[in-house]
C-alpha cells in the first residue's frame, strides 16, 4: 500500500495539472502593491500623531516661557496643581514603548492593539505564560519591524491592570479576558485581531460586575460585555429598561388560548446565542442602541396562542432588523422547528405587534405556515452545525443563566424540556443526573465551564448519512487527556434534530 | 537553497528588497505546489488562483513572523492550509453542505486531459479514486504525505498538530484506503 501511494504522485500531480503562471505572479504583485498604498492611509494617521506631538512640544514651550517670564507670576493653576500620575502619557508619544491590551496569544507572539491611537502592533518575543490575553500591557521597544501591523522585539514588557480594583475579587485584566474569551474572539477565526480594541472597562461594587466594552474597527461594532465579580463568567444578562418594554399586548382570546410550552420554547430560542430568533434580536438590539449587550430577549415574544383547529398565533415586538433571503429561510425554518415538534399545531402564524405586514423579512409572511408531513430537512449541514451548537450550547445557557447556581426551571418536566430540545431523552436523563444538582424542588447548577462534556469544537467535520432520519458525526477533539475520537448519532424526526447518542473513544 | 533566504537567518531587519526577493524565490520553488495543494482542496479553478495569490501575498506580509522554527517549506504549506480551510469555513457560512458541494464540484470542475482519460480505466486511478472520497481530513494526510513529499515533522508543523495525531491519522487513512480497496476487489492491495 505505501509504494503504490508513493508511485501515485506521478497521477495525482497530473490529474490536479495546475501551474503557478506569470498572472498569479502579477497578480500577486498587484496586490502587495494596493495594500502598499492602502497602509498609506495609516501614514497619514501617524503624521497626525507626529503633528499632534510638535503642537504638544510647542505648547508646553510656551507654557514654559509664560512660566519663566519675569513680568507675569507662574499662575496657571491648572498646570501648577495637576499631579503628576494624573498626566497620561500617549503611548506612541515616546518612540520607545507601545502601550495597550493584549487581543490574541500565540507562542511568543501577543497582539496588542491601543483605542486611544487605534494602533495595534504584535510583540514577538514574550514569554509564553507570563503575558495573558486581557493583560494591559507597557512594552519597551528593541526593534519595530515594517510588517502590517508593525511587528516588535521587545525589551522589556510591565502588565499594568494585574491588581484588584474596589474590594472586587478578580482583577480588570481578569475580566477583559472572560470577555473578550466568550464573545468576540469566537467570530474572529485565525487573523484579524489587530482590528479589535478595549475600548472601555468600568467595575460596579454595588452590583458585583465589570463592564469590558469591545471595539471591532472592521466592522464598526461595539459590544458591552458583563462579567460577574462573583462568578469570573459572563454574567446573567439583563432585561432592558423599562421604558423600552413594548405597550402593545397581546390578546390571547382573539386567537384560542395561551400556548405555554410553545412560549417556554421560543423565549429559550430568543436567548440561545446561535439561533436565528437570537440573532435577529440582537440586530435589533443593536440597531436601537448602537451596541451589543448582555439582553435577556425574552421581550420580543409578545405572545403565543393556539386555537381549537391547531392554528398557531406568534406574535412578537416590531423589530428593527434587516434580512437577507437567506436569513429568513432561517428565520422561517426555525420557527416551523418550534411549532410543529407539538402534535396539535397545524399551521403557524407569524405576526408583530398584531400585524402581518410590519415584518422585517423581504418576503411577505401574511400567509399561515402549514405543517407538511413529509417535509425534508431543509440542509443538512446547518442542521447538523446547529444541533451540535445546540447540544453544547445547552450547557453554556444554564451557566450563564443561574442566581448564584440556582436555575429558573419550575419543575422536573420543564428542566427535561430543555434538555430534549438538542438531545434525545435517554442522553438528557444522563446529563440531568451528572450536570443537575436537586435540592427541595429547586435546581442548581453542578458544574463549571471547564468541566463542560466533551463536544465538537469546530465548524467542519465529516458527516455520514447512515438512513434518511439518521446520520453520524465524527471529529477529533482535544481534550486535557489528548486528542479524542469523537461520535455523534444525530438523528432528525418530527422537525426536530438532536444528538441521539456520543461516544468518545481515545485516538 | 537561493541566497535570499539567507536574509531570514539573521536578526536583522529585512529591507523591501530582501522581502521581494525572497517572495520571487518563494513563488519559484513553491508556486506550482502550492497552487496544486490549493486545488486539492477548494476544488475550483478561480478560488485556486485567488487563494494561492493570497498566499504569497500573505508570505510577503508575514516573512518577518517567520521564526524559523519550523522550515520554509512547511510555513508557507502552513498558510495555504489555513486559507483553505478558511475558505471553506465561509462555504459552510453561506450554508453549504461541504461534503455534497465538494463532490459536485469536482463533478463539474473537474475536466480530464486526454492523458487522463486513457489511463482512466488503470488500477492507479481507482486508486486516486479513493483517495479523493476519503473524508477531508484523511485525504490532506494522504496528499501533503505521499503527493508533496511533506515529512511527519513539515505536516505537524504545516497543520499545528501534534505528531502523534499525524502519524494516527497517516495510518487511519491508510486502514481506510485498504478496506475501501477490498470492498472494490482488492487486487491493488500492496
Amino acid at each position: 500500500m505505501d509504494k503504490k501511494l508513493h508511485e501515485l504522485k506521478y497521477n495525482y500531480k497530473q490529474k490536479y495539472d495546475k501551474h503557478f503562471t506569470s498572472q498569479d505572479r502579477n497578480a500577486i504583485y498587484h496586490k502587495i502593491s494596493n495594500k502598499h498604498n492602502s497602509t498609506h492611509k495609516n501614514l497619514h494617521s501617524s503624521f497626525r500623531v507626529g503633528l499632534t506631538f510638535v503642537a504638544i512640544i510647542m505648547i508646553g514651550f510656551l507654557v514654559m516661557m509664560n512660566v519663566f517670564d519675569s513680568r507675569e507670576p507662574a499662575s496657571d493653576p491648572e498646570i501648577e496643581t495637576k499631579p503628576e500620575n494624573e498626566m497620561k502619557p500617549n503611548p506612541l508619544q515616546d518612540e520607545t514603548t507601545f502601550e495597550g491590551y493584549v487581543v490574541h496569544v500565540q507562542g511568543s507572539q501577543a497582539t496588542v492593539t491601543n483605542i486611544d491611537t487605534r494602533e495595534s502592533m504584535i510583540f514577538r518575543n514574550i514569554i509564553p505564560g507570563n503575558v495573558m490575553l486581557g493583560d494591559q500591557v507597557k512594552g519597551w521597544l528593541e526593534y519595530t519591524l515594517s510588517s502590517e501591523p508593525p511587528t516588535a522585539s521587545i525589551e522589556k514588557l510591565e502588565i499594568i491592570n494585574d491588581k484588584s480594583q474596589n474590594g472586587s475579587n478578580f482583577n480588570e485584566n481578569f475580566a477583559v479576558r472572560t470577555a473578550l474569551k466568550e464573545t468576540i474572539l469566537k467570530s474572529y477565526g485565525t487573523s484579524n485581531y489587530d482590528d479589535l480594541y478595549v475600548s472601555n472597562i468600568d467595575y460596579s461594587q454595588d452590583r458585583h460586575r465589570w463592564y469590558v466594552e469591545l471595539y471591532n474597527s472592521n466592522m464598526d461594532k461595539r459590544e458591552r460585555v458583563e462579567v460577574s465579580d462573583n462568578t469570573g463568567y459572563i454574567a446573567k444578562p439583563h432585561k432592558p429598561e423599562e421604558s423600552f418594554q413594548s405597550e402593545y399586548t397581546f390578546n390571547y382570546e382573539a386567537y384560542g388560548q395561551q400556548f405555554k410550552e410553545l412560549e417556554q420554547m421560543i423565549i429559550w430560542n430568543l436567548n440561545s446565542k446561535w439561533t436565528e430568533l437570537h440573532h435577529l434580536s440582537r440586530q435589533d438590539y443593536e440597531n436601537r442602541f448602537g451596541v451589543i449587550e448582555n439582553i435577556d430577549y425574552s421581550y420580543i415574544l409578545n405572545g403565543a396562542a393556539i386555537d381549537e383547529n391547531g392554528t398557531v398565533t406568534i406574535d412578537f415586538r416590531e423589530l428593527k432588523a434587516s434580512s437577507t433571503s437567506n436569513e429568513t429561510r432561517k428565520f422561517i425554518n426555525e420557527i416551523k422547528r418550534l411549532v410543529f415538534q407539538f402534535d396539535e399545531a397545524k399551521e403557524v402564524y407569524i405576526q408583530f405587534n398584531g400585524s402581518l405586514k410590519d415584518t422585517p423579512f423581504e418576503i411577505s409572511l401574511n400567509t399561515s405556515i402549514k405543517r407538511n408531513e413529509n417535509e425534508e430537512p431543509f440542509d443538512l449541514h446547518e442542521d447538523m452545525l446547529r444541533t451540535n451548537k445546540g447540544y453544547i450550547g445547552t450547557f453554556k445557557y444554564l451557566l450563564q443563566y443561574n442566581d448564584d447556581g440556582k436555575l429558573e426551571f419550575e419543575s422536573q418536566k420543564d428542566l427535561e424540556s430543555f434538555f430534549t430540545r438538542y438531545m434525545s431523552e435517554e442522553l438528557a436523563q444522563e446529563h440531568i443526573d451528572t450536570y443537575i444538582h436537586e435540592d427541595q424542588g429547586n435546581f442548581y447548577v453542578n458544574f463549571s465551564y471547564e468541566q463542560l462534556p466533551t463536544a465538537i469544537d469546530r465548524e467542519l467535520f465529516d458527516a455520514i448519512k447512515i438512513n434518511d432520519q439518521t446520520f453520524e458525526v465524527q471529529s477529533d477533539v482535544q481534550t486535557e487527556h489528548g486528542f479524542k475520537s469523537l461520535k455523534y448519532i444525530i438523528k432528525y424526526n418530527n422537525y426536530k434534530w438532536y444528538v441521539d447518542s456520543v461516544e468518545v473513544s481515545p485516538m | 537553497m537561493s541566497s535570499s533566504f539567507d536574509a531570514l537567518q539573521t536578526s536583522k531587519a529585512l529591507s523591501e528588497q530582501d522581502r521581494l526577493a525572497i517572495l520571487e524565490d518563494c513563488m519559484n520553488q513553491y508556486g506550482d505546489e502550492i497552487k496544486r495543494l490549493v486545488f486539492s482542496y477548494v476544488k475550483n479553478h478561480t478560488d485556486t488562483d485567488d487563494l494561492t495569490q493570497e498566499v504569497f501575498v500573505t508570505v510577503y506580509q508575514k516573512i518577518d513572523q517567520f521564526k524559523g522554527d519550523s522550515s520554509l517549506k512547511s510555513w508557507i504549506y502552513r498558510i495555504a492550509i489555513n486559507k483553505c480551510k478558511d475558505h471553506l469555513r465561509s462555504f459552510k457560512i453561506k450554508q453549504r453542505f461541504i461534503k455534497e458541494k465538494l463532490t459536485q464540484l469536482w463533478a463539474e470542475d473537474y475536466v480530464p486531459t486526454p492523458e487522463v482519460q486513457s489511463i482512466k480505466q488503470e488500477n492507479s486511478d481507482q486508486l486516486l479514486n479513493c483517495v479523493e472520497e476519503l473524508p477531508f481530513k484523511y485525504r490532506e494526510m494522504i496528499i501533503l504525505y505521499y503527493f508533496e513529499d511533506l515529512s511527519i515533522e513539515e505536516i505537524t508543523n504545516a497543520l499545528d498538530m501534534n505528531t502523534n495525531t499525524v502519524k494516527a491519522r497517516l495510518r487511519r487513512a491508510r486502514d481506510r484506503l485498504k478496506t475501501k480497496l477490498e470492498t472494490n476487489g482488492g487486487d491493488l492491495i500492496g
